[in-house]
């Protein structure tokens, strides 16, 4: 497992405080100016990867892929975004940018009630009421039921998939968080352990896997360490981070106070052999920040991304005695 | 086990918080920026305790008087038995006051370094020390002063606190002379080996009679501080740990202080150690690297007023910190 940051290309102080923190792999978040361009800056994005890569980072990752409501509500254009995905796929393998990172949440993406919720100290964590989320009303959008979105997400991986292999790039599914459904009316799919063994089987393409992000495979209830043998030789990327509650109440937490054993998540992701890239995800928001980017601030991704490499290094250290002993 | 930090006095909420936030349960205070060392009363200790108790922490300990204050008791000054009446006192209303341990060193003039700006991972920067060049430091008082002399001082010392310590329940823990060369200005700097240490403990046996072992001083005396830790912790010696990272050794004639992750004497090795001897107190990182961007971890009063130089890191570089701490210690305590 080796450790990685979530980058933005023009956040220089973050990407030299990871540098910093022994993180060599970047995340990176596309420009947000780039969104609704009909095509990806392919001369931009190697451009960025250069200046990355003069800071000592090297993008495996890109996370998220650029809009495509059309394709995940079915909605005519669809094969418009879709080409536009190709682009970025086709670049990516130039690039040689191996892994991209996607979700499959219609209308709703990451989803959260509150913003504000106080944690220890006074920290600042984001947190989920299903009930008041749903007192808003159906989304004008909807319904839109789970067959739907099955169906849309078939017609993604077919169009997707054929493209992603030939470029040799890796796409890795993220599950829907909160795994609730529906949302006001728009159903979520991706919110069980079960859900992904119906993913994975749809094809068995080692450029179709799984974006393991613990924080919702930990809402969803699953046990950790067993959801991660079940998953780990198909899963291209981690998100290490955990919660308290239920899929319909919950709070983000400091990654040492979930609800997960955390310690026998990261000896499981080492006894698997997983090698990919994992990153810390939402933090608390700590003392002095300003909170303009709440689950993003800076204090609270140095503790994390502190505490993860502490238990990888322990982790590491600990399966390496194993070996030995094995041997 | 459990890490914490330490703060300057006064002591601001803030620094508490944020101490708070990184899930400890205990906080120290620095005395370098003490006024006045006299006025450290009963009434003002427990005032102090209760600052911590407001955020949910406990006050663990005071460590590091003024320097101006303790020259005076080191190279046995005029003003000496003075000083160590002040001390007896503040032992006493220490232990009166809940706060169990008094953290000290016997270095008349601080700590040295020869760099500020050693560059390490990332173009963070962390401090330095060349050992030939603080050989050459020119005297620091008068005149120069004798091993043994020094050494007679520190046994009046002993003999004047450690009962009151001994009466009152407070544990005297003895930080190493930073950086551990046997003289610096014309002081012998007593505490630079484990010889040295063994003879201060023998002075006046005794369970308040013990240690702050600093890693960083004691990485860069070229010791391999698993075995350290395992011939002192089961001896009962180990107060609390400065969890400080090195890389070099004053032997080998340079030491960096670097990340916690990145030191010669492996973080994990060490923790397993203090787990195996069951080590209770606390472990606190005192400076840290200088990271891209980071704050000053002093107040302004502090840093106004603290006679140190050298630079100690921000709240970034130890929220980093302490996260590895806690994730190496769950780890450790968790599958040890």
């Amino acid at each position: 497992m080796r450790l990685a940051d979530y980058l933005r290309a023009d956040d220089v102080d973050l990407r030299r405080l990871m540098k910093q923190c022994g993180v060599d792999v970047a995340v990176l978040r596309l420009p947000e100016a780039d969104a609704p361009q009909p095509r990806v800056d392919l001369d931009r994005l190697a451009r960025i990867q250069r200046e990355f890569a003069a800071d000592g980072l090297t993008i495996e990752v890109i996370e998220p892929v650029p809009p495509m409501e059309r394709v995940k509500q079915g909605l005519p254009g669809r094969e418009q975004e879709m080409e536009r995905l190709h682009a970025l796929i086709r670049g990516m393998a130039e690039l040689q940018i191996p892994v991209l990172c996607y979700n499959f949440m219609a209308v709703f993406g990451w989803l959260r009630s509150e913003w504000q919720v106080p944690a220890r100290g006074g920290a600042l964590v984001t947190g989920y009421d299903h009930t008041r989320h749903e007192s808003l009303g159906p989304a004008p959008e909807g319904p839109i039921d789970e067959q739907q979105m099955w169906d849309s997400y078939a017609w993604f991986l077919d169009a997707a998939l054929p493209v992603a292999e030939e470029a040799g790039v890796t796409l890795a599914l993220h599950p829907d968080d909160p795994p609730v459904s529906p949302v006001r009316g728009i159903a979520r799919i991706l919110r069980s352990p079960e859900a992904f063994d119906r993913v994975l089987s749809m094809s068995d393409s080692p450029r179709h896997q799984v974006t393991f992000c613990q924080g919702t495979f930990a809402t969803m209830g699953a046990d950790i360490p067993e959801t991660i043998r079940r998953f780990a030789a198909r899963t291209a990327f981690v998100h290490f981070r955990d919660i308290r509650g239920t899929p319909e109440r919950f709070v983000e937490t400091f990654h040492d106070e979930g609800r997960t054993d955390m310690v026998a998540a990261m000896r499981t992701w080492v006894e698997c052999g997983y090698t990919g890239p994992v990153r810390c995800d939402h933090v608390p928001t700590m003392h002095g920040e300003t909170d303009d980017r709440p689950g993003y601030e800076t204090l609270g991704r140095l503790y994390a991304v502190g505490y993860i490499r502490g238990l990888l290094d322990s982790a590491t250290a600990a399966g390496a005695s194993h070996s030995a002993k094995d041997s | 086990m459990r890490a914490a930090l330490a703060t300057f006095y006064p002591v601001t909420a803030d620094r508490l918080r944020f101490t708070r936030q990184l899930g400890l349960s205990d906080g120290l205070v620095w005395g370098p920026t003490f006024p006045d060392v006299e006025r450290l009363d009963f009434t003002a200790l427990v005032a102090l305790k209760g600052q911590f108790a407001a955020e949910e922490l406990d006050l663990f300990a005071i460590e590091t008087l003024p320097a101006s204050f303790m020259v005076e008791v080191i190279l046995g000054g005029p003003t000496r038995d003075e000083k160590l009446e002040t001390l007896r006192n503040l032992v006493r209303d220490m232990g009166r006051a809940g706060i169990g341990v008094f953290g000290y060193n016997w270095m008349a003039t601080g700590v040295w370094r020869t760099s500020n700006s050693f560059p390490l991972r990332g173009g963070a920067h962390g401090t330095a020390t060349d050992a030939a060049l603080l050989e050459r430091a020119p005297l620091s008082f008068d005149r120069e002063y004798g091993e043994e002399e020094i050494w007679e001082n520190y046994r009046y010392f002993l003999e004047a606190v450690i009962p009151v310590a001994e009466a009152e329940g407070v544990r005297l823990a003895l930080h190493p002379n930073d950086a551990p060369v046997p003289q610096v200005g014309g002081v012998p700097a007593l505490f630079r080996s484990r010889e040295n240490f063994e003879r201060g403990l023998a002075l006046v046996p005794s369970d308040a009679n013990a240690l702050c072992l600093c890693l960083g001083n004691w990485g860069a005396m070229g010791e391999r501080i698993p075995d350290v830790i395992r011939d002192l912790g089961p001896r009962g010696k180990i107060v609390y740990v400065h969890f400080q990272a090195v890389q070099g050794s004053i032997p080998a004639g340079h030491f960096n202080e670097c990340f916690v992750d990145e030191a010669d004497n492996d973080a994990l090795e060490i923790m397993l150690a203090l787990h195996e001897v069951g080590f209770e107190g606390v472990m606190i990182p005192g400076h840290v690297p200088q990271m891209e961007g980071d704050d000053e971890w002093r107040t302004a009063y502090s840093a106004a007023t603290t006679p140190y130089v050298h630079p100690m890191g921000g709240h970034r570089a130890r929220a980093y910190t302490i996260g590895y701490l806690r994730g190496l210690i769950k780890a450790v305590e968790k599958h040890a």
